[in-house]
């Protein structure tokens, strides 16, 4: 066993891990960053990047025994085909225990994680989900409001390059934004009809990390479509396009590949973590590596593994863990959840020319000022998107064959108009994770199980959703409106969070203000598992300017001596 | 494994069908059936599955089916993708169309004229319609013959170099974005 030493030592490569290792290596700490996936070299290994329809095995259609067989969670995923498969985790390899069950764990298994396969969207959180805890009693309070934190949105918004336009809307704070993309021309009618009948709902293009004009060095968006495919131009923010070139320009960063971390030693005397101990993936090698400092951005689910694995004398419950809430407040989004319809005989001559990479945004606004009636507290947001009902699945839904069949489906159907609520969760201690001892993985760590169920706030947040969302299509002049609940799983909007959250008392949370683990001063935990509350608005933003925070606050202490 | 038989529609030579003429696009289209046709169907069942694939979607002032290697695409999927069930219902399909038209004249599907394989294949058609409305059949996990060769073709088709360059406008690359873009400048769906 060999032990290396670093300044820093950064576990995971996506959205977090990403900006940890950018911020700790331009303020000259020597990094190491872990991922336990495979490497992938912007632009090189994009290999489903730009392949036309006809080079993609049997006309896209899924490989259905090889995704029952490796792929039962993964595929389940709208992003997931034989164009990104390879950036996906491999559930025969890497399971869990009741997969599929309570919870949709969906996981990348390459550097950059989910940064090459997310969304996009991007959106700050204000007071309105800063002060929800306190306010209602559900969860304990965040350590952190708006003030402290949007400085640190600034920061990485100007890095990584956001799109959108300004609202003034004080709950969903404005950004330093590059241009909006462009609403369609039916999209900006239904603005207009919506903003025209209520007076507490504005529809808005969604913020996205998208670059709308040339950006610190990275091309504007061609609007081909499935960023998810990667982008060797760089259009959409990954840590590849964005955060890893940055990083290794120091010349401060070593990065390892194919590095399961199985967990992170402490040690009693200087009350630090000393080591992160690795398994090689391939060899099953074993290493230690010591830092001053441990940055852990593995995933939500997955940083809260390694605590829960690092067990000692001093920690028995996992490290960092007196609190006794590691593992538990596990957080999602509603999903899946909604309402379309189609807008027959408006503007069938228009078309749209080129392939936006974000859909519209409707703000949150339940329960924004204190007086809303209704049965359940916190709130949503839509996403969503009107197009011409075209493509191949639309012909084969279309009745007939022959060639009126044929010609017919020259001109796309009509327009259609579809928005999906993205609902808050709230901070449930049943809503868990655990590791299973007597079920070890290939490395011989034990497989996480999880508890999850979305609890009665949800499901009322829900049935509004959809109700209002009818209400609004149909305010907005679409017919053969539907309303939709797909009961989606916990996990399927891939929005996890919680599980090592920050709080006031080191009796009741596991981070401090500073995502700063409460009983050990040189580790940080600024992922997903960070989180105190859910709010309704995507988080990526916010893990990344928390860690950009953290790492400001671990350097300054760690220059002080205080760390 | 499942790349083995992968089609290269772009490897194709289109021939110079132009005629509504089922008959004549397979005569047209014959050099282009690759070995895997004859592996999987007879040549009874190749010539049904060609002249579907042009009925389905046939040639009119651009290229139908055949030019697009659907045949190929149709055998690629029943030997490589298709599971049991769903391979024996498709040839379970193919003997019916050849029993009706049998029970009419006497003869098969793939000899039939082109009314009578009409006819046949508007059978199919409407007994599929018939499965949808039952509320007891529909919730089966086997779909009715028509809906099986129906998405063959047509999924076979619009992702075909053919369909998607020749029939639909193919924009991998658009450079930029218009909301409000009249459809008369492009006249067809766009495909990517």
């Amino acid at each position: 066993m060999s032990t290396i030493q670093f300044d820093a030592i950064v576990v995971g490569s996506g959205v977090s891990g990403g900006w940890a290792a950018k911020e700790l290596t331009e303020k000259g700490l020597k990094v190491l960053m872990l991922d336990r996936g495979r490497m992938v070299e912007h632009g090189k290994d994009y290999k489903g990047e730009h392949t036309p329809p006809w080079e993609v095995p049997f006309g896209g259609k899924p490989l259905r025994d090889l995704y029952e067989e490796d792929y039962p969670v993964q595929s389940t995923q709208y992003a997931f085909n034989e164009k990104t498969r390879h950036f996906y985790n491999n559930d025969k390899q890497n399971p869990y225990v009741d997969q599929g069950e309570d919870f949709i764990w969906y996981r990348a298994g390459v550097v950059g994680g989910k940064s090459l396969l997310w969304g996009r969207q991007v959106y700050r959180w204000s007071d309105l989900d800063f002060e929800a805890n306190k306010k209602d009693g559900h969860g304990v309070d965040w350590p952190i409001r708006y003030k402290d934190i949007a400085p640190w949105y600034s920061h990485v918004e100007k890095f990584i390059g956001v799109s959108g336009q300004a609202e003034n809307l004080p709950h969903l704070p404005d950004g330093e934004f590059l241009p909006p993309l462009q609403m369609n021309v039916m999209e900006k009618a239904i603005k207009a009809r919506l903003e025209q009948n209520y007076d507490d709902r504005i529809l808005t293009m969604g913020r996205v990390a998208v670059l709308t004009q040339p950006h610190n060095g990275r091309a504007a968006c061609h609007y081909c479509g499935p960023c998810q495919q990667g982008c060797t131009a760089g259009a959409y923010f990954s840590t590849q396009s964005s955060t890893l070139p940055a990083a290794r320009a120091t010349g401060n960063l070593t990065l390892i590949s194919d590095s399961v971390v199985e967990g992170v030693d402490y040690d009693p005397e200087t009350k630090r973590a000393s080591g992160v101990r690795v398994i090689d993936a391939n060899t099953l090698k074993r290493t230690t590596y010591t830092g001053k400092l441990v940055f852990l951005c593995a995933s939500t689910v997955g940083s809260t593994q390694i605590l829960m694995n690092s067990r000692s004398e001093h920690f028995p419950n996992g490290l960092a863990n007196r609190s006794g809430a590691l593992g538990h407040y596990l957080m999602d989004h509603t999903y899946r959840a909604g309402a379309q319809g189609i807008f027959p005989g408006e503007f069938e001559d228009k078309v749209v020319y080129g392939n936006r990479p974000s859909g519209i945004y409707i703000p949150r606004f339940r329960n924004v000022k204190d007086n809303d009636d209704v049965d359940f507290v916190r709130g949503y947001n839509y996403q969503g998107r009107a197009s011409r009902l075209d493509g191949i699945g639309n012909a084969v839904n279309t009745p007939g064959f022959g060639a009126d069949y044929k010609h017919s489906l020259r001109k796309p159907g009509p327009w259609r108009m579809r928005i999906s609520g993205f609902g808050e969760c709230l901070p449930d201690k049943n809503n868990r994770m655990e590791l299973i001892e007597s079920q070890k993985d290939r490395y011989g760590i034990p497989q996480i199980k999880f508890h999850f169920a979305w609890g009665e706030n949800e499901m009322k947040i829900r049935r509004d959703l959809v109700e209002q969302g009818v209400e609004m299509l149909k305010t907005a002049g679409a017919v053969n409106v539907e309303g939709f609940d797909e009961n989606a799983k916990g996990g399927m909007c891939i929005h996890e969070m919680g599980t090592a959250r920050m709080g006031h008392d080191p009796e009741t949370s596991v981070l401090n203000r500073w995502n700063q683990a409460h009983d050990v001063p040189n580790l940080f935990v600024t992922d997903g598992a960070s989180m105190t509350s859910a709010s309704c608005v995507n988080p990526s933003l916010t893990f990344m300017a928390l860690t950009a925070r953290a790492v400001d606050y671990a350097v300054k202490q760690l220059k002080a001596g205080n760390i | 494994m499942y790349r083995r038989n992968l089609i290269k529609f772009s490897g194709l030579v289109l021939g110079g069908a132009v005629s509504g003429s089922v008959s004549k696009a397979l005569m047209a289209a014959a050099p282009i059936h690759s070995g895997l046709v004859s592996t999987i169907f007879n040549a009874d069942q190749q010539t049904s599955v060609s002249a579907l694939s042009e009925m389905i979607i046939p040639t009119t002032d651009t290229p139908g089916a055949i030019q697009a290697g659907v045949p190929d695409f149709i055998a690629t999927i029943v030997s490589e993708w298709y599971n049991l069930d769903e391979r024996k219902a498709f040839f379970q399909g193919l003997n019916d169309l050849n029993q009706y038209c049998s029970a009419v004249d006497g003869s098969t599907f793939s000899v039939a004229g082109d009314s009578l394989r009409l006819e046949a294949l508007r059978k199919q058609e409407q007994l599929a319609k018939e499965f949808h409305i039952n509320e007891n059949t529909r919730a089966a996990e086997q779909p009715p013959f028509f809906d099986q060769i129906k998405e063959l073709v047509v999924v076979g088709y619009y992702s075909s170099e053919v369909g998607a360059k020749q029939e639909w406008r193919y924009l991998p690359m658009p450079g930029q974005y218009d909301g409000d873009f009249d459809f008369s400048r492009v006249g067809r769906q766009w495909t990517s």
